[in-house]
């Protein structure tokens, strides 16, 4: 029983140091409801709501297509920007799982955006896509984070009530062609309602 | 003469009787089987997770102190593979946990007429130590990644609580008796396994999209062990107490 007892804590002793020290783990992803403040602060998402609508909740409708925006309209700036001749917007949904993970694609006059992450919130046909995106310009000499947050209510094939924001969280842009971090540009469809064109 | 040659030859009968049958109060030997665990987790957060049980290997070496009325004491030495799956759209989540059990077993036995067959009860407190493992981790948005666990993604210790039953058989060979058993039980763990890190998120995170979170609510491990064990008994005899010369005499 002793020998028994003295080789388990030899074990113990030996066995105590075998867990590596270290500074990285792999977290579990949960369902959003909100769009997280680490990604847009809640007096920024009040601001924008005065816009815009945020629509919130865990189980938006399914909103895969591709969406015209024509013609696009400017709501607010908040640096004061003013302009009324803009491109047609056309954006994406692909891929939207039941963890509502989607691939959000726009562009205007060229079909060259890239995909990136998105995640979609919101409740029954009233949705909000919101999507990070770090945008490099090298010939121009800038790069810019920037926070993209499209809502609006899905009836058939329509998105009303449509929104579209962009807000600059950080940039270096040493010759200042782009908007400062924390103002914000939000944007609609003049005639109220943008198209779904296909899946 | 002859009344004491009667004796000895009945001693003798019981000796080998109980050499047979009869345990001893000491015994070692050691167990291998499966363990099949899991996790709980106590936030909400996590409930769209479906969770697979992992099937793990397990094995211990262990001494059995008996007394003559069915308790027992068995310390014993384990390792234990712990492990969860935990699924939820196109989230693959897989953590392996190598563990060293140190247990210290409560056991009543029952003891059966006219057979060997002896099963019994068991309740184990551990104390458990983690020596390492692995998370693997796929999803849509993320390269497959694979992590050694350390210190910031897995508590180092555990404290649980084994209850199980089991029945053993000695069987005859030579001079003695190897005892075979088979056990199932359920651990329970009471301690918390995320880390401070985790909770606090102010690590590096290996999977980080969007909607990762530093780590909520409590995350303990649960099982069941089936193990098979092998034995060899060992010291003194748990001898019956002896009739008396005048009742071996009476007719």
């Amino acid at each position: 029983m002793v020998v028994v007892v003295a080789a388990a804590a030899v074990a113990v002793l030996t066995m105590c140091g075998c867990l590596k020290e270290g500074d990285e783990s792999i977290l579990l992803p949960v369902r959003n409801s909100t769009i997280p403040y680490e990604v847009l602060p809640a007096e920024m998402q009040d601001s924008l709501r005065q816009w815009m609508d945020i629509n919130e909740g865990g189980y938006p409708a399914k909103i895969e297509g591709i969406y015209t925006v024509k013609p696009m309209e400017l709501v607010y700036a908040s640096d004061g920007y003013e302009w009324e001749d803009f491109h047609d917007l056309n954006w994406r949904i692909q891929e939207q799982n039941d963890r509502n993970f989607a691939t959000y694609t726009e562009w205007q006059t060229m079909a060259n955006g890239t995909g990136r992450e998105a995640h979609v919130i919101g409740d029954g046909k009233k949705f909000t896509v919101w999507t990070v995106e770090d945008v490099v310009n090298e010939a121009d000499g800038w790069s810019a984070e920037l926070v993209t947050i499209v809502s609006g209510k899905l009836i058939d094939q329509r998105v009303t009530e449509f929104g579209y924001g962009i807000v600059m969280r950080n940039k270096v842009d040493e010759d200042s062609v782009l908007i400062s971090p924390d103002f914000y540009r939000v944007f609609t469809d003049k005639d109220g309602f943008c198209i779904r064109r296909e899946d | 003469m002859m009344v004491a040659a009667v004796v000895v030859c009945h001693a003798q009968d019981e000796d080998v009787e109980a050499a047979e049958y009869e345990p001893r109060y000491l015994s070692a030997g050691f167990r291998v089987g499966s363990s099949v665990g899991d996790v709980r987790l106590s936030a909400e957060c996590y409930d769209e997770y479906d969770h697979v049980w992992a099937a793990r290997p397990a094995g211990s070496v262990w001494m059995h102190y008996r007394t003559p009325f069915g308790l027992g004491l068995r310390p014993e030495v384990a390792y234990i593979g712990r492990g969860t799956r935990l699924q939820w759209a196109d989230v693959d989540y897989t953590m392996t946990v190598h563990t060293l059990n140190i247990r210290l077993g409560i056991t009543w036995n029952f003891k059966l007429k006219n057979t060997k067959f002896s099963p019994y009860l068991i309740a184990a407190p551990s104390w458990l130590i983690a020596l390492g493992g692995k998370v693997t981790y796929k999803a849509l948005d993320v390269e497959e990644v694979e992590m050694p666990l350390t210190t910031a993604s897995v508590a180092k210790q555990d404290v649980r609580l084994f209850a199980g039953a089991g029945f053993e058989m000695p069987i005859a060979a030579g001079n003695t008796a190897v005892i075979l058993s088979l056990e199932a039980g359920y651990a329970m763990g009471f301690l918390e396994t995320f880390t401070a890190l985790e909770h606090s998120g102010e690590l590096t995170v290996l999977n980080r999209t969007l909607d990762t979170r530093p780590a909520a609510g409590d995350r303990k491990w649960q099982g069941i062990e089936v193990t098979f064990g092998v034995g060899m008994p060992f010291g003194p005899k748990i001898v019956k107490k002896r009739p008396s010369l005048k009742k071996i005499l009476e007719n």
